[in-house]
């Protein structure tokens, strides 16, 4: 017996030197440690058969015998496979890609906004598209008849019901349903009738902020604009505001940018202190409480970021268009 | 408002270079849009806001530039005018005082009416006002430079000289000196004498009673009309005037009288006028207004500190008079408010005028001091399903809210009953979409024809049907909506699942035989979960595919977002992993194609087996050789105990149950 174990050791070294592929590996393996058949096998079941003082002696040979064969076998394993993963490849072709989708930048302007107000803890809203009369306009004290309301700008479904003209509409329902403080913006579509051209559609978006509190200044509004607008163009930016009217806040102002690409400045929407009538009128004392407002163009806030000149653009869908964001 | 700054140059001097006058204009609230050159001169384009119809005028803006470049105003003075006669010549009936509440008249003679002089010519140029003849030139040169329009009859044109202010009844007819007949409706303010309409007043005169070169007496009206009933008339002919422009806003009360003065100066330099008589004039009696203005509003509301004395110089450099109550509770100003500054009705008005020539820029800017509230909002899910369908090749649309007729109707939509808004654009624009639908196939084709086929989605408002008080709210909700570009129902339909598991969504969704009236009948599914309908989803028709010009096949799908999302569990509870592993054994049975796979599930599930963690269909399998209108069908059930390792009798045991509870409950066949 002793001597068929020295042999088969042999002859296991000579043939794995020859072995040069994982299919020739396998086979060798069978042969000598497979469990029906195997060389080890009917070695180990000769073993059961002798006496004891040489089982005592051969049993642990066959063992170191049979461990070494294995070890062999997988280190054979381990370096078959790594030299056919090194086959060379061209790095440079293309990897496989999948049909990645884009989001409307109109979406992507938003979440950053999300990302500066929350900063400066303001929530955000939605509210109806069709609105009420009252909601729209009298409410912000644009009186049925009141110059600064032009009908011809005004789309209505009915004597009362219309489609919002801005989003100053929230304004008012939040503060019905919400106790001060307040902080929120309220972005959604908007509703005018104008010719349609490269920068007029019947619907746009705006986005709306108002904050109501104990204690609030013009000085706060401003810096709140200045802060968003730097965070939004650059913290280099300039930004200028000057006298204007809305009847909804007094006193009211607007605000322009200086754009660096264009090289002038550019509006960007217009803001104020709410008028006390408004607070008022929907149950805030405002000799308690002060608030400001402000709203922007959602869009043109878009196109001056990318330099988007048509706003058609964000209603088309093109993938050429939405990839570029 | 075109400002000539050689006409500004009369009532207040100019320091500064256009562009410094112009920004300095613009940051007070006085915008110029543009700045043109007339020769030496400068005419500014100005943007003057509804509330201040003081700066509709040269002298009002005077004032404006006064206050701004602290330089000061010259008065405008005017000389009282007198004439030989005691009575005026003419008669003035008001029906109703509330038409024209103020007023100043005056009958001129001895005219001479030929064209103005070469200055008044220019500057009405400069302004953008035709020149005619000088009295009419001069009551346009006058209004310009005051802001208070007024008008000349033909004195001897005017019938019984009398002058009838009254309100119109439906369907009256007037020729105004443009030649143009209008038809009136009830409430517009006319002028009629004796006989006839000669003014549609406070727009245009009557054609009938105008100057011309050889008018030798006129009869000057300067009047205050209703400013509502002129903007609604102004609406109703789309007819808006320098004149109407300026009545339909609110006046200086006390604005006729200078204009009047003013006017006959220049009438009697120009046409030789005479007046006939002291003019009459109907002018306020009330006392002045004022308003007490609590000093600490300003770093109040405004976050700036001023001495009262700063607070008095600012708001006198703009014509208010100021005394400082040291007295009161608060320190207080009481500030007269002058005539021509109606808009100056409470303590946020003066806060405006003084922060706006302090200069808003000047002010001190910080960030909110307050403590924000708390949060209301939850995870934002809107976000995570945008960016869940744009990471799996979807491309976000954003439709057009107003939609044609043809779009809803090659859907198959019947347009009778949807909003509409009452006076569209264009036909294209005419109903609110009562789905995302035609936005997507729109946004497909072009795409398609760019060779690009991509998957749609879109998260915004439908609006059901027509509106009312009561629906107002309900009748817009916000849907998801998309089109995919695929043949297989079952795609689509995993996407979906898929997307409800990635937000958490907690509820036993169905999907049943649904119908869309743009769907094919026996791909269309509704989704459900308890008794909440969730949405749809359908194999859009080649029919409806064609019309929109798309090629392929496509499915939709709908969702009501705020009804996922009230299913969106953020609640999560732990629950500790299995101990021990889990079985796995697979049941095939053959049985009718038409029962269904619910129908399978609910009688497994029936058998409320705590030890069945899983269920899932792992294969259906049609062939002829099954027998005709049979399938079979492949569940892998998976068993797992929290307190043991199963072995495997145990599992034949719990297998073997479930195939019997089958084979009772749907009359089909085990296979091995």
């Amino acid at each position: 017996m002793q001597s068929e174990i020295d042999k088969t050791s042999q002859k296991f070294e000579s043939e794995i030197e020859k072995i040069h592929n994982l299919e020739d590996l396998e086979n060798l393996r069978i042969l000598y440690i497979g469990r029906k058949k195997g060389i080890l096998n009917s070695l180990f079941d000769k073993l059961k058969t002798l006496p004891n003082q040489e089982k005592v002696v051969l049993g642990p040979l066959l063992n170191t015998l049979k461990n070494t064969i294995e070890s062999k076998l997988k280190a054979k394993l381990n370096s078959l496979s790594a030299i056919s993963g090194n086959k060379k490849i061209d790095i440079s072709a293309p990897g496989k890609n999948s049909q990645l989708g884009y989001l409307n930048p109109l979406t992507i302007v938003l979440e950053d906004m999300k990302d500066i107000f929350h900063h400066l803890g303001f929530t955000f809203v939605d509210g109806p598209e069709v609105e009420s009369d009252v909601y729209n306009f009298q409410k912000l004290r644009l009186h049925k008849d009141h110059p600064a309301r032009d009908a011809q700008q005004t789309y209505y479904l009915d004597e009362d019901i219309l489609l919002r003209t801005h989003t100053s509409s929230m304004q008012i329902r939040y503060m019905e349903n919400n106790a001060p403080p307040i902080r929120i913006i309220s972005p959604g579509r908007v509703f005018r009738r104008d010719q349609i051209d490269a920068t007029h559609l019947p619907s746009f978006m705006q986005f709306e902020g108002l904050l109501v509190d104990k204690e609030t200044t013009l000085g706060e509004l401003i810096g709140t604009i200045k802060y968003f607008i730097r965070e939004c163009f650059g913290r280099d930016i300039q930004v200028r505001v000057y006298g204007h009217h809305f009847p909804y806040t007094e006193p009211s102002i607007e605000v322009e940018m200086f754009h660096p690409k264009l090289n002038k400045w550019v509006e960007m929407g217009g803001a104020g202190i709410v008028h006390p009538e408004v607070l008022s009128g929907v149950g805030i004392n405002p000799d308690e409480y002060h608030g400001w407002a402000f709203g922007f163009g959602w869009e043109r806030l878009a196109m001056l970021k990318y330099g988007i000149d048509d706003i058609r653009l964000f209603y088309q869908g093109d993938k050429r268009f939405l990839e570029q964001f | 408002m075109k400002l000539p700054l050689s006409w500004l140059k009369d009532f207040v001097e100019i320091e500064h270079k256009p562009e410094k006058l112009a920004e300095e204009l613009l940051l007070s609230g006085t915008k110029v849009e543009e700045t043109a050159k007339s020769g030496e001169d400068y005419v500014f384009d100005l943007e003057i806001t509804s509330n201040r119809a003081d700066c509709l005028s040269i002298y009002g803006l005077s004032r404006e530039v006064s206050a701004i470049s602290n330089k000061t105003l010259r008065d405008f003075s005017t000389n009282p005018v007198s004439g030989e006669n005691e009575t005026p010549g003419f008669e003035i009936n008001i029906s109703n005082k509330s038409l024209m509440p103020y007023f100043g008249a005056v009958v001129l003679e001895n005219l001479e009416i030929k064209p103005s002089s070469s200055q008044i010519k220019e500057r009405l140029q400069k302004c953008g006002i035709r020149d005619l003849l000088n009295l009419i030139d001069i009551t346009n040169y006058v209004m310009l430079e005051t802001g208070q329009p007024m008008h000349a009859f033909d004195y001897d044109k005017v019938s019984g000289h009398v002058l009838n202010v009254r309100e119109s009844t439906d369907g009256e007819k007037v020729t105004p000196i443009d030649g143009v007949v209008r038809t009136l409706k009830a409430g517009s303010i006319i002028i009629e004498d004796n006989e006839k309409l000669i003014d549609l007043a406070g727009i245009m005169g009557g054609k009938n009673s105008e100057v011309s070169e050889k008018t030798k007496r006129a009869l000057l009206l300067v009047p205050i009309y209703d400013p509502v009933r002129i903007r609604k008339t102004s609406l109703h002919l789309g007819l808006r005037t320098e004149a109407s422009n300026r009545f339909e806003k609110l006046l200086d009360n006390e604005g006729p009288a200078k204009a009047l003065e003013r006017a006959v100066e220049l009438a009697e330099n120009d046409c030789n006028a005479r007046a006939f008589s002291k003019p009459v004039f109907r002018l306020p009696n009330e006392a002045k207004n004022s308003i007490e203005f609590d000093l600490n509003l300003i770093p109040k509301v405004l976050g700036l500190h001023l001495t009262p004395d700063q607070v008095s110089q600012i708001l006198k450099s703009l014509g208010f008079q100021t005394v400082y109550l040291p007295l009161s509770e608060t320190p207080t100003l009481r500030i007269d408010i002058p005539s021509w500054r109606r808009d100056i009705e409470n303590p946020v008005d003066i806060l405006e005028e003084i922060g706006r020539i302090y200069g808003y820029n000047a002010l001190p800017t910080t960030l909110p001091s307050g403590t924000p509230p708390l949060r209301t909002e939850g995870r934002d899910l809107v976000s995570v399903i945008k960016h869940t369908l744009v990471d799996w090749g979807f491309l976000e649309a954003v439709g057009y809210t107003l939609v044609g007729k043809t779009d809803i109707e090659n859907l198959g939509l019947d347009s009778a009953n949807l909003a509409k808004v009452k006076q569209p654009m264009s036909q294209d624009f005419e109903y609110l979409r009562p789905t995302l639908l035609t936005g997507l196939l729109n946004s497909a084709r072009g795409n398609q024809k760019n060779g690009f086929n991509y998957p749609y989605f879109e998260i915004g408002r439908i609006f059901v049907e027509k509106f009312n008080p009561e629906n107002l709210l309900t009748n817009q909700p916000k849907i998801l909506a998309g089109i995919y570009p695929t043949q297989d129902f079952y795609t689509l339909k995993g996407l979906l699942e898929d997307l409800l598991n990635r937000i958490k969504f907690n509820g036993s969704l169905v999907f049943r035989d649904g119908e869309l009236e743009f769907c094919d009948s026996f791909q269309t599914a509704t989704v459900t979960a308890g008794d909440s309908g969730l949405g749809k989803m359908g194999k859009l028709k080649t029919s409806v595919l064609n019309t929109f010009d798309l090629e392929g096949n496509w499915f939709y799908f709908e969702f009501f977002l705020d009804k996922i999302v009230s299913f969106s569990n953020t609640a999560v509870s732990f629950k500790p992993l299995p101990k021990y592993p889990s079985v796995s054994q697979d049941i095939s049975i053959l049985l009718p194609q038409n029962t269904t796979i619910e129908a399978i599930l609910n009688v497994i599930d029936s058998a409320n087996e705590i030890l069945l963690v899983d269920r899932q269909i792992s294969d259906i399998y049609t062939n002829q050789s099954l027998g005709t209108g049979k399938r079979s069908v492949s569940i892998k059930l998976t068993f797992q105990s929290p307190e043991k390792t199963l072995i495997e009798d145990e599992v034949n045991g719990l297998r073997k149950n479930i195939e019997k509870l089958l084979k009772d409950g749907l009359n089909c066949e085990l296979r091995s």
